[in-house]
């Protein structure tokens, strides 16, 4: 079933529903609800903020002139970071939600010591060997946390080539997907 | 005289597939579509073009989401033509897209070879707003993270453009801005001349599907571009053009892997498992491996 509850699904059920009847079970689905929409942007700022900074080290690790610890991309992924970080602070986590927002928290502080281990090098040179291990960690924490609650991706795939079949497979289109 | 073997191995598949996506125009129509890498073995050397991805680290999401079927890992795969992981050699890596880089980390004495320009285009792809994040779906920053590791460990190659004879009679090519922003192909020239008279390339997502060569009507032949490009539709055209130019316009030259047909152009089976091995060419003295 979790093939079913992806990005759009959570979306199109999100609209609180008038209460009076809910039971509690419905209630705490609601909360669980509610904190995947609020922690789906800063997830994936995390994501986000950790690509652009593994972008770099890559580039650094290879040998490319175009990486240094003052590139702009840097600081976009610290900024993005503490956004993220604060508003995963700060989330009201239903108990449901507690093992993910676990993993989010953890993601959020082993990149905000990537980003500082990434800039502390000398002489604008990123420090690839020190921020590199922090940056796995950080990328362990949020792969982990994909799997903790529906809603979040690592990949997006839904633009890609797969992501057109999924789409057929959840939307099936007259005649020849009968 | 061949110097290298050429081995399609398909490691997954989806079954009813929009055809769209192959081939543009073809809306409403839908093909087998494969997953598969490229085994070149010969000269003493074991090399791939391209390593798939590892279903195991994405927990079967895509098995189970996004209908990729049957995953198989490279061990079992390669195991067909009594090849592992570990003898692999060389990589060519056509784009960092995550079906064709996300294996990286099961070849572990393997040096990878890959634009320089498909890495830096995606970090500079990366700094755009959040708008802009079409042009780096498909890509699994868990990959880039193991790059840098295989870079630190001198197994990331960048190529700037056109390197021939990366290893004998190997050559790779740019196709920037197409498929994505820095694709590459790779020409095999098997009798080590150049220009060959038996030349291979292998287009990675450059071509999809014969149609991408051909068209659709045989009397009047075309290119019809893939239908997935962060680059330009002219820019694929014109690198099919350059393709079929190094192989003489023998169109069964140029060898898309995802093509579920070719194991009908080709010798073939299909393994227990029920993915398909396509033997392309035979190297001199190497045993079949289909038959």
């Amino acid at each position: 079933m979790l093939r079913h509850l992806g990005r759009f699904s959570c979306e199109s059920v999100a609209e609180p529903a008038s209460n009076a009847s809910l039971n509690s079970e419905t209630r705490v689905d609601e909360r669980v609800i509610i904190y995947v929409q609020a922690m789906r942007k800063p997830f994936d700022e995390l994501c986000r903020a950790a690509a652009q900074v593994a972008g770099l080290l890559v580039l650094a690790a290879a040998g490319s002139r175009a990486s240094s610890a003052d590139h702009p991309m840097l600081t976009a992924a610290a900024e993005a970071y503490g956004w993220a970080n604060e508003t995963v602070r700060v989330a009201s986590v239903p108990p449901a939600g507690q093992h993910h927002h676990l993993h989010l928290s953890r993601a959020a502080s082993w990149l905000g010591a990537a980003l500082h281990q990434c800039r502390s090098a000398p002489h604008a040179i990123l420090d690839v060997d020190g921020t590199l291990p922090l940056l796995r960690r950080c990328w362990r924490e949020l792969r982990l946390a994909t799997v903790g609650l529906p809603g979040f991706e690592i990949v997006a795939v839904e633009q890609a080539c797969c992501g057109d079949h999924r789409m057929r497979i959840e939307v099936p289109l007259a005649g020849d997907w009968a | 005289m061949s110097l290298y073997s050429i081995w399609v191995l398909e490691y997954g598949y989806t079954s009813s597939f929009p055809k769209a996506v192959m081939a543009h125009g073809a809306f409403n129509e839908s093909a087998r579509f494969s997953y598969a890498y490229v085994l070149i073995k010969g000269n003493g050397i074991t090399a791939m073009v391209d390593v798939g991805f590892d279903n195991v680290a994405y927990g079967k999401q895509l098995n189970d989401r996004f209908g990729v079927e049957n995953w198989h890992s490279p061990r079992d795969v390669l195991s067909t033509c009594g090849v592992l992981p570990d003898e692999i050699q060389h990589v060519f890596v056509t784009h960092a897209h995550f079906d064709h880089f996300g294996g990286a980390g099961l070849f572990p004495n393997a040096t990878f070879y890959i634009q320089e320009r498909e890495l830096s285009r995606w970090v500079w792809a990366m700094s755009l707003d959040r708008k802009f994040r079409w042009l780096t779906a498909a890509i699994d920053p868990a990959d880039i993270i193991r790059a840098v590791q295989l870079a630190r460990d001198g197994r990331l190659v960048c190529i700037d453009g056109v390197r021939e004879n990366i290893i004998p009679g190997i050559d790779l090519y740019p196709a920037h801005d197409t498929h994505t922003a820095g694709s590459q192909y790779v020409l095999i020239r098997n009798d080590a001349r150049s220009p060959s008279s038996d030349a291979w390339v292998l287009a990675g997502d450059l071509v999809y599907c014969f149609e991408n060569l051909r068209g659709g009507d045989g009397d009047e032949p075309a290119y019809v571009p893939i239908g997935l490009a962060t680059g330009s539709q002219t820019n694929l055209l014109l690198t099919t053009h350059d393709m079929l130019t190094k192989v003489g316009g023998e169109t069964n030259r140029v060898i898309p892997v995802h093509e579920a047909r070719l194991k009908d152009m080709f010798p073939s089976r299909l393994t227990e498992a029920g993915l398909h091995i396509t033997e392309v060419t035979l190297g001199v003295g190497q045993a079949s491996r289909v038959l």
